[in-house]
């Protein structure tokens, strides 16, 4: 198992590192200056556009910026950011629980609405009950987050005023960005159940299992269900990135803290300490789970172990 | 930086510092002032105030953004305030004196001011301020533009004294110390907090920093001991909220829909949300004139036809701006005359209605010209289409990408193909640079100086040379000469005639075709009382007060 998890990180290290040099080239590439940016509307001499220029070290050749860009990273130092002066790893701690936290919701959302309506569908299969909750999924899977949070927000904080509609404070907070989020997902988990256990009532065992007499309720959750499930974990795992994609959205759609607004403000203030770090983070965050969501794999199913240790 | 100055970036740095004194008329200012009502104004009680974007540095000496300056002026005090209808009052300085060459001005403190830390301020607080501006480590960018071309130094004459010395007179200076960005820090603060004082601002003002949650709110509480408001608001002593805080809500609709959810006022309300406010009870209004420039369009003199008076002439007369106005604005945003807005001083008044739309003069301005109508419906002149490359920067703000579109159908039937290019900051200004557009437009919310920043020849954009604002690539000798004469003018109504001369200069040639003037709008609910707005338009809650829900 320790030799899986060290083969994955180091697969992992070349993927972060590419990621970086790409973005870094890429900053510099495109057009724009981040000086002009940072002026914006403040008409100042050339002499004062050098002298920030070299402050925020564009004058250095690239590689040089690179290379102090990656000795501090790993020193656990993202840089300052050229807008506010703040260390950008503070910047982003300040934002990544914002996220986290409405990332997970987002995941325990679709867990249980994912696999609750599933079950139920496949229970129900080819009723009303199974019609009505294959539209609401088809539905979820082809709403975007942004549309669906802005419903959310006309229904439940304009018209009705349960939910605040902005903010991340509390609880309360966090339920309406969760569910926009967790819609879409949880949409695509619903099929993936249902069709899984569909498939699985029709196997020889299940009919064995039926035939020995035990109740369809016994069979459905402990048996089938469980079966199904080893694909569904997977699935939510890789959901993770998707979600993190989306709470950039939610986050903006509801005004929350989050890297992903972080992230569009570097952009559009061509910060480039913020948007570096901010990938940099995003990057690790999305090969970290992956790397857990292949680790996790090969312990259910020791096939993949072997196929992983061949390699 | 100061010794290395040449004259080119001196005169822009004057326009800088000018754009500082801009003055905005006392009728377009105040707008609507918040709460009507005649109820008595109440102690204690918090407001929240929704901001179209996040605050991020809320260090007056380095920071540069007009969402900062909003929260930092409820915090800093400056030594002059500069009233609504531009009379310098004091402040922080309760009395200052210039020298007869008019290169020394020496201010007397106010006895007996604490900063927020409850350290004293001094003369040489004050000092520490303003070296500290100067100082390149602190890459200052707002703050140094107030402070001039000119500024030589600061000296502490006195406990209470402060000489601060020019090389040569310049009649914005106190309107440069007026603004947010030469607010007074504490100097403990500033040495506690080093490069982190961006986000623990600690001034003198009626309001003290409590905390700041990047990309979502700031939280500010009443400074107990205030007892120095300038003269002009309607109480004295300390502010009458305990509470006041700022909430970052990006989204428009959200940010008007939560007024009366988790939010009191919001501020940048969309025009059309505006009317649906005005129509509510519930609701209040404020529209208030922003001095600057308005947002207008410029035409590229370097390039053909475009060179030429009576094409520019020609495509201004097909342009409707008038159902611009009406259809997009919904009467928040009036129809600008003039390349300065109603709001700012020197604003030449006898430019409305100097130009109409008329679709078939501009026709036959075009036949005229020699470009005949092709079967395309396009005119052509030796082979060659008659085209109009619009570049279109921040297409999002205010419905300018609807203007371009309305105005390319608007041009298309007097026979002129229109490219419209929506680009954004970086691709657009290496666009620019490259000087490869034939019209592109631009509003400044400074002053009646962004006339010199926009039509000095010294300032046509060029690679390398950031932001340069003459989009039109003006070079008339005409008009560098009135703004230089109209910048070193001591008359003021010398230099009334000079900058209504510039002004008056565009329309007629058609430099440029103003659109509409930017109004800040803020709304809020019917329980806030007393928000009023500053010479420069931004939100002042000392008087502010909210009554029961």
């Amino acid at each position: 198992m320790g030799s899986v998890i060290l083969r994955r990180v180091l697969i992992a290290i070349p993927v972060v590192f590419g990621i970086t040099v790409l973005l870094f080239v890429t900053l510099r590439v495109l057009p724009g200056d981040p000086t002009e940016a940072l002026l914006a509307e403040v008409p100042v001499t050339t002499e004062v556009r050098q002298q920030l220029t070299e402050q925020l070290g564009l004058n250095q050749p690239l590689l040089v910026q690179y290379w102090n860009f990656i000795w501090h990273a790993l020193q656990g130092d993202l840089g300052r950011s050229f807008t506010t002066g703040q260390g950008v790893t503070d910047m982003i701690l300040s934002q990544l629980p914002a996220t986290i936290r409405l990332t997970i919701a987002g995941v325990i959302l679709t867990a249980v609405f994912g696999i609750g309506f599933g079950v139920l569908a496949a229970a129900f299969r080819d009723t009303w009950v199974d019609s009505t909750i294959r539209i609401f999924s088809l539905l979820g899977t082809g709403m975007p987050v942004f549309w669906t949070g802005s419903l959310l927000l006309l229904v439940f904080s304009f018209q009705f005023h349960i939910f605040p509609s902005t903010g991340n404070s509390g609880l309360s907070h966090l339920v309406l960005p969760a569910i926009a989020l967790g819609f879409l997902s949880a949409g695509l988990l619903t099929r993936l159940v249902r069709n899984s256990m569909v498939e699985l009532f029709g196997e020889s065992f299940v009919l064995a299992l039926h035939a020995k007499g035990l109740s369809p309720r016994v069979v459905t959750v402990r048996h089938v269900l469980r079966n199904a499930l080893i694909p569904v974990v997977t699935v939510i795992g890789l959901q993770v990135g998707g979600l993190l994609s989306g709470a950039v959205i939610s986050e903006i759609v509801f005004s929350r803290q989050g890297l992903g607004r972080l992230l569009v403000t570097g952009i559009n203030g061509q910060d480039f300490p913020v948007v570096q770090g901010t990938v940099l983070v995003i990057a690790l965050i999305y090969v970290g789970v992956n790397i857990v969501v292949d680790v996790s794999y090969a312990y259910i199913d020791p096939r993949v172990r072997t196929a992983i240790a061949q390699s | 930086m100061k010794k290395h100055v040449t004259a080119r970036s001196k005169r822009i740095l004057l326009s800088a510092l000018a754009g500082a004194s801009v003055v905005a008329l006392a009728a377009g200012c105040s707008g609507t002032p918040a709460g009507e009502s005649p109820s008595e104004p109440v102690e204690g009680g918090a407001l929240t105030f929704a901001l179209d974007s996040a605050p991020d540095n809320l260090d007056p000496g380095s920071s540069s953004s007009s969402v900062n300056a909003e929260v930092m002026r409820q915090v800093f005090d400056s030594l002059v305030w500069q009233s609504p209808d531009h009379e310098f009052k004091p402040w922080l300085a309760e009395d200052w004196a210039l020298s007869d060459d008019g290169t020394e001005y020496t201010f007397t403190l106010r006895d007996g001011v604490t900063f927020h830390d409850d350290s004293q301020l001094d003369a040489a607080s004050v000092c520490f301020n303003f070296d500290r501006v100067t100082d390149p480590e602190t890459k200052s960018r707002s703050a140094i533009s107030a402070l001039g071309a000119f500024y030589e130094g600061c000296e502490a004459s006195g406990d209470l004294e402060v000489t601060l010395s020019l090389s040569q007179p310049d009649a914005t200076f106190l309107s440069g110390l007026s603004q947010v960005w030469l607010g007074i820090q504490s100097p403990t603060a500033i040495e506690k907090y080093g490069d982190d004082v961006t986000t623990h601002p600690t001034g003198t003002g009626p309001f003290v920093f409590d905390s700041m949650a990047l990309n979502s709110n700031v939280v500010l509480t009443k400074n107990a001991d205030y007892d120095w408001a300038p003269e002009g608001m309607k109480h004295s002593g300390a502010a009458y909220l305990d509470t006041l805080k700022f909430l970052v809500v990006t989204e428009p609709t959200t940010r008007f829909r939560s007024i009366g959810n988790n939010v009191d006022a919001a501020e940048t309300i969309a025009t059309q949300d505006v009317a649906t406010a005005k129509d509510d009870p519930a609701l209040g209004v404020d529209v208030v004139s922003v001095p600057g420039t308005p947002y207008q369009l410029f035409f590229n003199e370097s390039h053909a036809p475009w060179d030429t008076v009576d094409a520019r002439k020609a495509a201004r007369m097909a342009m409707d701006i008038p159902s611009i106005i009406e259809s997009l604005y919904f009467g928040v945003f009036d129809r600008a005359w003039s390349p300065l807005s109603p709001a700012s001083k020197y604003f030449d008044d006898s430019l409305k209605d100097s130009v109409s739309y008329d679709l078939d003069a501009a026709k036959a301005a075009f036949d005229d010209l020699g470009w005949v109508v092709g079967d395309d419906g396009y005119r052509y002149k030796d082979g060659e289409i008659l085209k109009l490359d619009y570049l279109v920067p921040s297409a999002k703000r205010e419905k300018r990408q609807q203007v371009a579109q309305f105005l390319q159908e608007n041009l298309k039937d007097a026979g002129v193909k229109v490219n419209l290019q929506f680009l954004a900051s970086g691709p657009y200004s290496a666009t620019r640079d490259k000087n490869d557009y034939d019209v592109m437009g631009l509003s400044l919310t400074s002053g009646y100086s962004a006339l010199g920043a926009i039509y000095d020849s010294d300032n046509y954009p060029a690679p390398g040379k950031g932001n340069y604002y003459n989009y039109a690539q003006l070079k008339s000798d005409e008009v560098d000469g009135w703004i230089e004469k109209a910048q070193l003018s001591a008359d003021d109504a010398e230099a009334e005639t000079y900058w209504k001369n510039i002004q008056q200069y565009v329309i007629k040639n058609a430099v440029s075709v103003p659109i509409y003037n930017f109004n800040y709008t803020v709304a809020f609910a019917a329980h806030v009382h007393d928000i009023s707005y500053n010479w420069k338009s931004y939100p002042v809650f000392y008087d502010s007060y909210v009554t029961e829900k």
